[in-house]
């Protein structure tokens, strides 16, 4: 029995930081360089729009899919746990407190924080497939790190992941503000871009 | 006035994220693999292992299957145990 609670809690912790970073990048990764290559980039450069408001928009239509990938697992994955480990247990205990810190703390700073790098490799690239690959490079360490966290995260109790989650903010904020200086009109036209 | 549109969240922002989200909804083959991913890790392969973790008879599984809580740090195992950690 302790093997099936020590399993669903702490051992599939990982999944639910990779999965939507997965997702994530996937999109992000498009964002950009596919404006250019459909060419509606043009239409984008020369659209009222600031390019901090084109770069917001952007964003948002990338982290609402990790986002929604990650609510969506997160219930999915609840349910499946209560419904199988819950009723040797005495009923539903799914999520446990930390599981609730990850999800809504730790979480989305690391969807936030690999998106800036996506975005940013995005804006220079010439091609979806080298942003794809370039991204797929970026991540994987960052994917190693939330990998890392989350194990952490549950295994350390909420203090240190209120402290993780915290540190992630401040680096997805400073991220986000330094991969904002990447996106310019001349890069929507396919001037600039690598 | 100009100072005050631009602490708001910029309209056109939402734009551009609705017409991109818009057109990933209809991307079926781009967003289909990647629903298939989550699913696979957030309920086909816990429901697996969950289900068959909870069905285990042979003595020898159940002795390697508490030797990987035992491998969990303290707290952990404890918490596992359902007794209070110190």
């Amino acid at each position: 029995m302790s093997a099936s609670y020590a399993l669903a809690v702490y051992l599939f912790a990982p999944l639910a930081i990779i999965v939507p970073l997965t997702v994530s990048s996937a999109v992000g990764a498009h964002t950009i360089v596919g404006e250019r290559e459909r060419g509606s980039g043009e239409f984008l450069s020369h659209s009222p729009a600031t390019e901090r408001q084109i770069y917001l928009g952007k964003l948002m239509a990338s982290l609402i899919p990790g986002y929604f990938t990650a609510a969506m697992g997160f219930l999915l994955y609840s349910l499946v746990v209560n419904l199988i480990v819950g009723p040797k247990l005495g009923g539903w205990f799914f999520p446990t407190t930390n599981w609730w810190i990850l999800m809504c703390w730790v979480l989305p700073p690391f969807i936030a924080l690999a998106l800036a790098v996506i975005l940013a490799i995005s804006a220079r690239v010439s091609s979806a497939a080298a942003a794809q690959q370039a991204s797929a490079l970026a991540t994987l360490p960052l994917i190693v790190i939330a990998y890392g966290v989350s194990s952490g995260t549950l295994f350390r109790g909420a203090g240190s992941a209120f402290v993780i989650g915290g540190l992630a903010w401040c680096g997805a904020i400073f991220a986000l503000w330094r991969a904002s200086k990447a996106v310019s009109r001349e890069r929507l036209l396919g001037m600039g871009a690598a | 006035m100009s100072r005050r549109t631009s602490t708001r969240l910029p309209r056109p922002s939402w734009v551009i994220a609705r017409t991109d989200l818009r057109q990933l909804m209809q991307a079926r083959d781009f967003w289909m693999p990647l629903m298939v991913v989550a699913l696979l890790f957030f309920v086909i392969i816990p429901t697996f292992l969950l289900l068959i973790l909870g069905s285990v008879k042979d003595a020898n599984l159940a002795k390697k299957l508490s030797d990987v809580v035992g491998s969990l740090p303290k707290e952990v195992q404890a918490h596992a145990h359902g007794t209070r950690a110190r």
